[in-house]
């Protein structure tokens, strides 16, 4: 039996990762840029992903390897989508358990490389941290500062008793 | 930069320098797509309050909440006109979600009338953005008679005041069709992904049901309740058959069972994955007997997912007092009737027709069961009343999975193995039942004692059949002896939450 064909892909600080193509090809970049270039044996440079992150999403793109592709016109706003969508799994919510800026570097990596389940991974997780929380206490998990001015605050405050005005 | 804590940049920043450390923050390498697909996945279409919560946090999160059309795309009568202004100027010209429940059709609280036409006067020149229209009230034919461009999904109620709609609805791009009380011009109706009707003011003829069948190749739900349906159609209808390959859920309740039964046998749908017939209480239903054999047909004739489908070669029969259930693989075929599959008053016919049924299944599908899986608060009735037939129809049959119930009211577990235990007499001739098996699983409530098990081990090992090598038992009663017994002479014997008890000498 012949071995699975790899390629190699270099991160944006020089690191190099030789992968089976299958994996790869997770992301629509890198198979977009196999088919359009042909296979060949120079690295594929990925300059928007350093290697602590390629390593992470490398290690999403393994365990699912086998997964039938998402179809492209699967709309996250249509109910039925959200509803499979706001669904992590296991492995998933324990892959993705690392600290907020991997978080966020995960999602940036995810959607430069067009990694749409993963990338929907992400954007659930920060959308859990966020769900059931005041405007102030998610302020304190991303420690932004409120930066409105008091009239400002005002006027949301008014916007947002029409939201509760039924 | 690191970033300053909340309290330190508070106390003494201005407001540009508390900007500008939100500007740097982890959370704020996200493109503004990107955070505005986060707030998709948080922001619940029907409350607005999650969007509000989320564009009170900082000037960033509400520029980018209030430039995002696509979140501002739902409309409710129960929006109050601050809020309808805010939504319809922040959406754009994105397509729009409608939700209309005036009360005045449904069992919710009559909104006043200058309300709803007031509504009604913002949104209907909108029609063209329609997206989703969910419509309860007395007005539907100020909303069916619209130029729907955009609609893919319908759902209309009118469960009070049952009323037809005789125009040809004009919505080129409905997928989803869902309607309450309410029936409509059939024949105007194609390409729809999923239908459901529910008491139609006037039900579809079966001829019309067809000719929706055929003008709609995609489709995947079919759901019908029908009520005092007649046979009209019948006559009209074509022989051709219908290709349906996306089908997978078709639903009939309370049809007319002599149009529907003609219908299903000329309905290909190989990916059909639920098939449920409810024959409810009504005195104006007829027999459903007819629909056993074209339904049966659905999971016996196909075979093209046998070699994906892990699940093929697995048949499970469950039945209650009122349900029986047929599933080869993935493919689930339901009967629902109070009266009919009852087993006490009608059990030759039931068992005629499941012979029948299976006489039409596949060579393929009847090669690749090898394991029957017998469920439902009717095991013991099942397993002996069933077997025989199940066995001539699947010869290659070498493990039965048996859940005994909590309406199982015989104590003893025994009692359902009974069938296995010894050969029976079938037209004359002494023969065992599954002769090819050689595992037998047992899931028992609480209370069963599962020694009888030890007793089927032990007769079919000295019988002229295969021997049973391995048993499990879940949960039941046993007694050590027998346990100690069933380990000496099997392969493997596995007990799961199972009691012990001690015989009284």
């Amino acid at each position: 039996m012949s071995a699975a064909p790899q390629v190699t892909l270099e991160s944006s600080d020089g690191e190099k990762f030789k992968v089976d193509k299958e994996v790869a090809e997770r992301s629509v970049l890198i198979k977009n840029m196999i088919e359009d270039v042909g296979e060949s044996d120079n690295p594929i440079p990925l300059p928007n992903v350093n290697a602590s992150v390629l390593k992470k999403v490398l290690e999403y793109c393994e365990h699912h390897r086998g997964d039938p592709l998402p179809a492209a016109d699967a709309d996250p706003s249509n109910d039925d989508n959200r509803k499979r969508a706001t669904e992590i799994s296991d492995w998933d919510q324990k892959f993705i358990q690392v600290d907020q800026e991997m978080l966020f570097e995960i999602i940036l990596a995810a959607n430069y490389m067009d990694i749409k389940p993963l990338l929907d991974v992400g954007c659930k997780t920060v959308a859990n941290m966020i769900k059931g929380k005041t405007p102030e206490e998610i302020r304190k998990l991303f420690n932004i500062v409120n930066d409105f001015t008091p009239e400002e605050e005002a006027q949301i405050k008014k916007e947002n008793e029409w939201a509760e005005d039924r | 930069m690191e970033p300053t804590t909340e309290s330190a940049v508070t106390s003494t920043a201005t407001e540009d320098e508390r900007y500008r450390h939100n500007d740097d923050l982890p959370v704020h390498h996200l493109p503004p797509e990107l955070l505005c697909s986060v707030f998709k996945y948080f922001h619940r279409k029907r409350a607005y309050r999650g969007l509000f919560i989320i564009r009170s946090v900082c000037k960033y999160w509400l520029e980018i909440v209030d430039s995002s059309p696509e979140l501002w795309t739902f409309i409710s009568l129960t929006h109050n006109d601050n809020l309808l202004d805010m939504i319809l100027q922040k959406s754009k010209n994105n397509l729009l979600s409608i939700e209309y429940d005036d009360g005045r059709n449904s069992f919710t609280p009559e909104v006043p009338r200058e309300k709803t036409t007031a509504f009604l006067e913002r949104v209907i020149p909108l029609v063209g953005r329609w997206e989703s229209l969910h419509f309860a009230g007395t007005d539907h034919d100020r909303v069916l008679g619209l130029p729907l461009q955009s609609l893919e999904t319908l759902v209309i109620s009118s469960l009070l005041h049952r009323t037809h709609h005789a125009e040809p609805l004009h919505a080129p791009r409905l997928r989803y069709l869902d309607l309450w009380g309410i029936s409509i011009n059939w024949e105007s109706l194609s390409d729809l992904c999923a239908i459901t009707i529910n008491w139609p003011a006037q039900s579809p003829a079966i001829n019309q049901v067809y000719l929706m069948f055929n003008a709609c190749p995609r489709l995947n739900v079919f759901a019908i309740e029908g009520r005092r349906m007649s046979d009209s159609g019948i006559s009209d209808l074509p022989s051709a058959q219908v290709f349906l390959p996306h089908l997978q859920y078709l639903l009939l309740f309370d049809v007319s069972v002599a149009s529907y039964s003609r219908l299903l046998s000329l309905i290909d749908a190989p990916n059909l994955r639920r098939l449920v017939v409810f024959r409810g209480f009504s005195p104006y239903m007829d027999d459903p007997d007819p629909m056993f054999e074209p339904a049966a047909r659905f999971f016996g004739s196909y075979t093209h997912s046998i070699d994906s489908d892990r699940d093929y070669g697995r048949l499970r029969i469950s039945g209650s007092r009122h349900t029986f259930a047929i599933s080869v693989g993935t493919c689930k075929v339901v009967f629902k009737s109070p009266h009919i599959w009852t087993w006490k008053g009608d059990r030759q016919d039931c068992l005629t027709n499941l012979s029948a049924a299976l006489s039409g299944f596949d060579r393929r599908v009847i090669d690749s069961v090898k394991v029957i899986h017998f469920g439902g608060t009717r095991v013991r009735e099942d397993l002996i009343t069933l077997g025989p037939i199940l066995q001539h129809h699947f010869p290659n049959v070498e493990e039965l999975v048996v859940t005994l119930s909590l309406s199982e009211r015989r104590p003893d577990a025994h009692l359902v193995l009974e069938a296995l235990k010894s050969p029976s007499s079938l037209k004359g001739e002494a023969r065992w039942l599954f002769p090819g098996l050689t595992t037998l699983h047992l899931k028992a409530c609480r209370e069963p004692i599962c020694d009888g098990v030890l007793g089927v081990v032990e007769a079919r090992r000295n019988g002229a059949v295969q021997a049973i090598q391995r048993v499990s038992i879940k949960n039941g009663r046993i007694e050590r002896n027998t346990e100690a017994k069933l380990k000496v002479g099997l392969q493997e014997f596995r007990l799961a939450g199972t009691r012990y008890f001690d015989t009284v000498s």
